[in-house]
């Protein structure tokens, strides 16, 4: 009978030859685990990403020049980037929900800023325009950086970044996620410049997994793999969960409860620490957020943004940051005017530290010189056309101002409201 | 948020071996040694969250210079009144957290992050991308450190280097979910090998591996059976007591092979941890169950309380079981339910005490008339499962069910 584990050695020491006994032994074992781990990933490949489910893709058309190769936030791979096609002109847009145009107070119905970019420059040299759009819901400056790296190694013709003041400089959360830590991690640490915001964010595991899931796709893929287990377990499984809609007739949950129904950190932090009021409105909570983005002092989301800018301006693709309008009666007030002159300062100071002719960093806030911009509350539009004229014009002018002889104009925008 | 997955803490835990194991084999040194594997330990508290590898590092600090008191004072006819000022000490964080939960739980994670950003901006920065987390693994450190100062004032440690304590405290494979390790354990293999490397290498790979089938194919699948307690009114009895069945598996597999995981890897490291599991399900009796369950706990506790309140002495040994299995009980949670559980298992101890002794067992049984034996015990652990798991207002609710009255 087996009781313990000298048992078990002394019935591999009977049976398979002392297996696991001699160095050689071991290597053969950790050969076989690997071939194991290939032969699950071959014979029994996971089931692929639906793409067309992600949030920006379910509302897309089959051949919209527009791709958002975001997959799920929790999913260890990151992202799904199709490999360039040298018969367009890619662009790599990253940005969080500022770079959406919100239309309606309903939620649930957006336009996008780079698509309508898009509307307006169908083609640059000749070529269609194809976006790959890297919309980070709740995306901090880490993950706007992971997002970057991904968007530097698939070599687009242009890297857009759009950076929100919220956020930029703001360690109240430096990042949302961070399943983008293993996926970038690749990207990342061939420049020492990475090393350490790699050591300060990224887990030993996370190393690992990278490396591992570089070659075996059952460890690249063990997001879906948990996916189909617990679909596969919750349908053997006999018993019969409460339905979403008796669950919804449970009272709110309080203390402990409250705290774990939060699915991130942060909202933890805004309850217990907050900056206003909890009864304030989203916009006051968005002015005290954007007054402590400016505060002074190191900042670690100012190293992650600092680097940022400092690998889009090694990498020679022309690329361009620009900092999210917000909304101007905001700024009415001197302190929120305060706030952001200190942001676009600190902004400029690092573009200055970063020059390069491919990279543009545009630290003027664009509300200070567009007029016509609507917005929901402080950061999100709900009428962008100022901005996305604008932007059009920037892209042309930059991918003019990198090389003069790209053919890039945009067209007139269209006159319906 | 509060959930946190211990398998990222071993998935770290083996990804950081891959590096530290070579080092530490090929470092004989046994002050780097020690530091190393301290240090190691801190890493992996400081990934889950910098505050809880702060409150640690304060918490053994605290340990070690109690320690030094209690050995101090050994001599001393105060000693025992220095010895119930540091268990004292060292309990209180822990029984706080139990009684006073949820307050505990924000102020841990308010005051260690602004302990931490106090330090420096950008720790608190990472720190604030971390999971909102309860003081994860801080029964498993009380006990280690109650174990040492208990040991120190019986004369078996002499004052311990603040390295050894570090060591002690930070032992990575140990920092989560035990099992609770004693000093001794450690002490020596450190020093010099206990067995040749092979071998070491060679029994925590297959314990590892062990850890990994009981997690991820006998417990994973079952996993799903802890919802029942939220699905009462939608299951048949029959359905009921099948997923109660599934949840006694579950809590066994789940635990045991996170057991074997960190027995594993502590192998690796040289060092011959005792096991924590001995096959509880296959045994026949309540004291022989309790004796194999969780065994570094049950140990900590034999010693500690069920020894020192007469469980040697026949007309004591009902009190000493009856205290053992309370302290067992409300380690888990001081609450209604975990003193129901308490109750409940002192009372099929006492009673298999009281039968044994009228009825001596037979030395030996075949393995037919030990199964019905085996079964009925299983049930009878599984029907106090709920009361692990549970809050007070469930308890009527999820008895009832489970008799057919909803």
């Amino acid at each position: 009978m087996i009781r313990n584990v000298k048992d078990v050695t002394a019935l591999l020491d009977r049976r398979f030859g002392s297996a696991g006994a001699r160095p050689l032994s071991l290597v053969r074992i950790l050969v076989w685990v690997g071939v194991g781990l290939y032969l699950i990933g071959s014979l029994a490949p996971a089931r692929p990403v639906d793409m067309s489910k992600t949030h920006y893709n379910a509302g897309r058309t089959a051949n919209s020049p527009i791709f958002d190769p975001l997959l799920n936030q929790n999913d260890p791979r990151g992202w799904m980037v199709h490999k360039k096609d040298p018969s367009k002109f890619t662009i790599a847009w990253v940005g969080t929900s500022t770079m959406q145009n919100v239309r309606s107070a309903t939620a649930g119905y957006y336009s996008f800023i780079p698509a309508d970019v898009r509307a307006r420059i169908p083609k640059i040299d000749g070529k269609s325009v194809h976006i790959n759009m890297y919309l980070l819901e709740g995306g901090r400056s880490m993950d706007v950086y992971n997002a970057v790296s991904s968007a530097i190694a698939s070599k687009p013709d242009l890297i857009m970044v759009d950076l929100n003041p919220l956020w930029v400089f703001n360690d109240r959360a430096v990042q949302e996620w961070d399943a983008l830590n293993g996926p970038a991690l690749g990207h990342m640490v061939e420049d020492p410049a990475n090393w350490p915001l790699l050591a300060a964010l990224d887990s030993p595991s996370d190393v690992a997994l990278a490396l591992g899931g570089t070659h075996l796709s059952s460890l690249r893929d063990r997001w879906s793999y948990a996916q189909q287990l617990h679909d596969a377990m919750a349908n053997l499984s006999p018993l019969k969960l409460p339905s979403a809609a008796s669950l919804a007739k449970q009272p709110p949950p309080t203390g402990l409860a409250l705290i774990n129904a939060w699915s991130t950190s942060l909202g933890f932090w805004n309850y217990y620490r907050p900056l206003v009021p909890s009864n304030a409105s989203v916009g006051t909570q968005q002015e005290a957020l954007m007054r402590e983005d400016a505060a002074p002092g190191p900042a670690m989301s100012a190293d992650i943004t600092s680097t940022m800018l400092g690998a889009l301006a090694k990498s020679k693709i022309p690329s361009v940051a620009y900092l999210s309008p917000v909304d101007p009666s905001a700024l009415v007030n001197p302190a929120n005017d305060a706030a952001m002159g200190r942001i676009e300062s600190r902004l400029k100071q690092l573009a200055d530290q970063h020059r390069s002719p491919n990279l543009l960093v545009q630290p003027q806030s664009a509300e200070r010189f567009l007029s016509g911009l609507t917005f929901k509350d402080l950061a999100h539009m709900t009428n962008s056309k100022p901005m996305v004229d604008y932007l059009a014009g920037l892209v042309c002018s930059h991918l003019t101002a990198v090389n003069p002889a790209t053919e890039c104009s945009p067209k007139p925008r269209a006159s319906t409201p | 948020m509060l959930n946190f997955n211990s398998f990222q803490y071993f998935a770290n835990l083996f990804a950081g071996l891959a590096v530290v194991l070579p080092i530490y084999h090929l470092v004989k040194n046994v002050l780097a040694r020690r530091l190393l594997l301290g240090f190691g330990g801190l890493y992996l508290l400081w990934l889950i969250a910098p505050r809880l590898a702060l409150f640690y590092l304060i918490f053994w600090i605290l340990v070690g210079l109690m320690q030094r008191l209690v050995v101090a004072t050994a001599e001393r006819r105060y000693a025992t009144w220095v010895l119930a000022f540091s268990i004292v000490t060292v309990l209180a964080p822990m029984v706080i957290w139990k009684v006073w939960t949820e307050g505990f739980v924000v102020d841990f994670n308010l005051w260690g992050d602004s302990a931490v950003r106090a330090i420096t901006g950008k720790w608190g920065a990472i720190d604030l991308t971390r999971d909102i987390i309860l003081p994860l693994g801080l029964s498993f450190s009380t006990f280690r450190g109650l174990d040492l100062l208990i040991k120190s004032y019986l004369g078996a440690l002499d004052n311990l280097r603040p390295d050894e304590v570090f060591f002690y405290g930070f032992f990575p494979p140990v920092q989560l979910i035990g099992p609770v390790i004693q000093y001794t354990e450690i002490r020596d293999a450190v020093k010099t090998p206990r067995t040749d490397l092979r071998t070491d290498l060679r029994e925590g790979l297959l314990l590892i591996a062990s850890g990994l089938f009981k997690v991820f194919v006998l417990s994973y699948p079952l996993q799903s059976s802890s919802n029942m307690f939220s699905a009462l009114k939608q299951n048949s009895v029959p359905i009921l007591w099948l997923e109660l069945l599934m949840f006694t598996l579950y809590f066994f597999f789940n635990f045991a092979g996170y057991s074997d995981l960190a027995i594993g890897a502590s192998r690796l490291l040289g060092f011959d941890v005792g096991r924590n599991f001995n096959w509880p399900y296959a045994k026949t009796n309540p004291q022989s169950f309790w004796n194999s369950w969780h065994m570094s706990l049950t140990g900590f506790f034999q010693r500690s309380v069920f020894v020192p309140f007469g469980g040697m002495r026949e007309h004591t040994q009902y009190r000493a079981i009856f205290l053992t299995i309370m302290a067992i009980a409300l380690w888990h949670d001081i609450s209604i339910p975990l003193v129901i559980f308490g109750l409940y298992h002192a009372a099929g101890l006492m009673g298999h005490r009281y039968v044994k002794s009228k009825r001596p067992p037979r030395a030996s049984e075949p393995f037919l008339r030990r199964l019905p034996k085996m079964a009925l015990l299983v049930g009878f652990f599984g029907l106090s499962l709920p009361l692990v798991a549970i809050s007070t207002s469930q308890i009527v609710p999820v008895y009832s069910a489970l008799v057919g009255v909803k």
